[in-house]
């Protein structure tokens, strides 16, 4: 239906002064209240009974580690693997029973959560009993592995995030172990179906947002980790690449009337797009570049192909977004997702003909003069001040960082800090008086 | 078959059922391997020096750098973190030594253990990722057990050894001896 609750509460508060000034009928509101029905509740019963859910799952199975890690000497083998059976089953058995109860969120979320600790605490005390060397990453893959079912038998956020970051876990530890990091990326197409779900099911619930969240986070530190020095920029493509799908994913499939916190991508792939034009700005980026481009000399093949599948993948759907919101017209996407991977491919070009990273360096620095600019043009069309805002402290970022690592004279800079901060301020209060302005107008034709 | 009857109540209990039966089955299978190495595998010495650092998932442990961690592999070079299958056999001294490494599991020339290459190196020898570098204790004992390596290696006792058991490439550790003597034995009286 594409209206959320915060829009439907204020779509019915209007409904009654719409009606008494004759814009609608009595029977038409009628049948907008009907046709979307009454204001879903919020329960802030069943949300508290949720939370203390999970904690308390988190907690008892948190603690039954730390139990089991004590490694009971006295206890000969026997005991030790009834020890290491026991949560788990007890687990299972309040799986059985909220699986043919068809117990509510709340109790399904928990017995995912404490069932995903029982069996790594399992796995764990086995490891323990049998002095099993091996280290965490293999002790997390077999874990995430087993524990991935989990997240569709119960449907569980909770455990799809502790999924998410547990594979994460394993690639940060195995990050100087290359082609193994393959594992993480498919790995993380099993929580797909799950997100995908969650997404159809609300785009911008509390739910979604969590694992959007969740993974965001975990595919921005792993992409950095699939790739190694003799790929280093392949590394910038992808990193700006994976932002920029995510601006315009966030754009085209995943808008709705919800604050940013909820629109995860929204917020991720524009901050992502700025940190790494910013970046692209310093030479050291640059230099690396084309220091080690050269045919990516000393890349190993399992490094070299790891590195193309994740540019195809992220940038096949990437193309595709960018024709969608050229057809949707979403512009201010368009400003941080597609011209970012344009300026991107274009320096990468560069610095490697040329082997210089002047132009590459030249070239993010007018990205971000433009990204700046753009956003007041928006803010000053729209009257949105938080667009003009946006688009003045990305200017104030790249004076304030040059000025760093320039020669200008302290005088030269003080003059200039002053004077954006005055146009900061002269926008500010034009803006706002601009409003107040058209609010007045509109106030003048309603009497 | 639409998506309705994955919501279906006999759909998830034959779905519970399959999740059970991975989820304890692996633990199970885990222990079955475990048993037949440590029943019916050969045993060998491997001499040790143990440390003791701290893992939050499996408690307290006595981590054991071995002697013998590297292959000679002439003629044969290996990739850093590369599976590779070594021969074991116990040498003049009656402690374990790794004659060959191969890439692929060894007929016919007797035990074999599955580990990782660490880096090799211009003079044909291969370090090795030992995968027992593990012996669990007590967190209590652990300490006491370091303790008691060191007090046994000033007496210049060359006599600190795992006893591991050796099967189809796998390798489970028996027991940490010190001078010769169970560490467990040895802490009785200091222990608990």
């Amino acid at each position: 239906m594409g209206i959320d609750r915060k829009g439907l509460k204020w779509l019915y508060g209007e409904l009654p002064g719409l009606v008494a000034e004759g814009v609608l009928g009595e029977d038409a509101a009628g049948r907008i209240r009907k046709h979307y029905g009454d204001v879903p509740k919020t329960d802030t019963s069943k949300i508290a009974l949720l939370i203390f859910g999970i904690l308390g799952a988190l907690l008892i199975g948190g603690g039954i580690i730390l139990i089991l890690a004590h490694n009971w000497d006295a206890l000969g083998k026997f005991e030790r693997t009834v020890l290491a059976f026991l949560p788990l089953m007890a687990a299972l058995g309040a799986g059985a029973y909220s699986v043919l109860k068809d117990k509510g969120t709340a109790w399904k979320e928990g017995v995912g959560a404490f069932t995903m600790l029982a069996s790594g605490s399992s796995i764990a005390i086995i490891g323990q009993t049998y002095h099993v060397g091996g280290d965490l990453e293999s002790f997390l893959f077999t874990w995430m592995l087993i524990s991935f079912p989990l997240i569709y038998l119960f449907n569980s956020t909770t455990v799809a995030m502790m999924f998410m970051a547990g594979i994460a876990s394993r690639a940060c530890a195995l990050s100087w172990d290359g082609p193994h990091i393959a594992d993480f990326w498919l790995m993380s197409l099993l929580v797909f179906p799950h997100i995908f779900f969650s997404v159809r099911t609300s785009r911008c619930s509390a739910r979604s947002a969590l694992l959007l969240w969740t993974l965001s986070i975990c595919y921005t530190i792993c992409l950095g980790l699939s790739f190694e020095s003799a790929t280093h920029n392949l590394r910038v493509l992808a990193y700006f690449g994976f932002f920029a799908l995510s601006c315009l994913a966030g754009k085209v499939w995943l808008d709705g009337p919800a604050t940013i916190w909820l629109r995860p991508l929204s917020f991720i792939g524009p901050v992502g797009v700025i940190v790494m034009a910013t970046l692209s700005t310093y030479e050291w980026i640059w230099q690396d570049y084309y220091r080690r481009y050269r045919l990516l000399d000393g890349a190993d093949h399992a490094r070299l192909l790891l590195a193309i599948a994740i540019l195809v993948v992220i940038y096949i759907p990437l193309v595709w977004l960018i024709v969608q919101a050229l057809r949707k017209r979403r512009y201010q996407a368009l400003i941080f997702g597609g011209s970012a991977v344009v300026a991107a491919l274009l320096s990468c070009l560069l610095a490697n003909l040329t082997s210089k990273s002047m132009l590459p360096m030249l070239i993010f620095n007018f990205y971000l003069v433009f990204v700046g600019v753009s956003l007041i043009a928006i803010g000053v069309r729209s009257s949105r001040l938080g667009r003009l805002n946006m688009g003045m402290a990305v200017l104030s970022l790249l004076i304030f960082l040059r000025f760093f690592d320039s020669g200008l004279d302290i005088l030269f800079r003080g003059l200039t800090f002053i004077i954006m901060g005055s146009c900061f301020m002269v926008a500010n209060v034009l803006m706002v008086r601009r409003k107040a302005a058209l609010k007045r107008a509109e106030g003048g034709q309603t009497v | 078959m639409n998506i309705e009857f994955f919501k279906t109540k006999k759909f998830m209990l034959h779905f519970f059922f399959a999740v059970a039966i991975l989820q304890l089955g692996l633990p199970a299978a885990m222990i079955v391997r475990y048993e037949d190495v440590i029943r019916n595998g050969t045993q060998y010495k491997f001499r040790t020096a143990p440390v003791d650092p701290y893992d939050a998932f499996r408690g307290r442990y006595v981590a054991l750098s071995m002697r013998e961690d590297s292959v000679r592999s002439d003629g044969e070079s290996f990739n850093p973190c590369e599976t590779v299958y070594v021969v074991v056999i116990t040498g003049d001294d009656g402690f374990a030594k790794f004659t060959s490494a191969h890439r692929t599991p060894p007929v016919g020339k007797g035990d074999y253990i599955k580990m990782k290459t660490r880096w090799g190196s211009d003079s044909g020898e291969t370090r090795l990722e030992i995968p027992f570098d593990r012996f669990y204790m007590n967190e209590h004992l652990a300490p006491e057990a370091e303790k008691a390596y060191f007090k046994a290696s000033r007496q210049d006792n060359d006599n600190t050894f795992v006893a591991v058991r050796v099967k189809n490439g796998h390798a489970v550790i028996e027991n940490l001896y010190l001078d010769g003597t169970p560490v467990l034995e040895i802490l009785q009286p200091t222990g608990k």
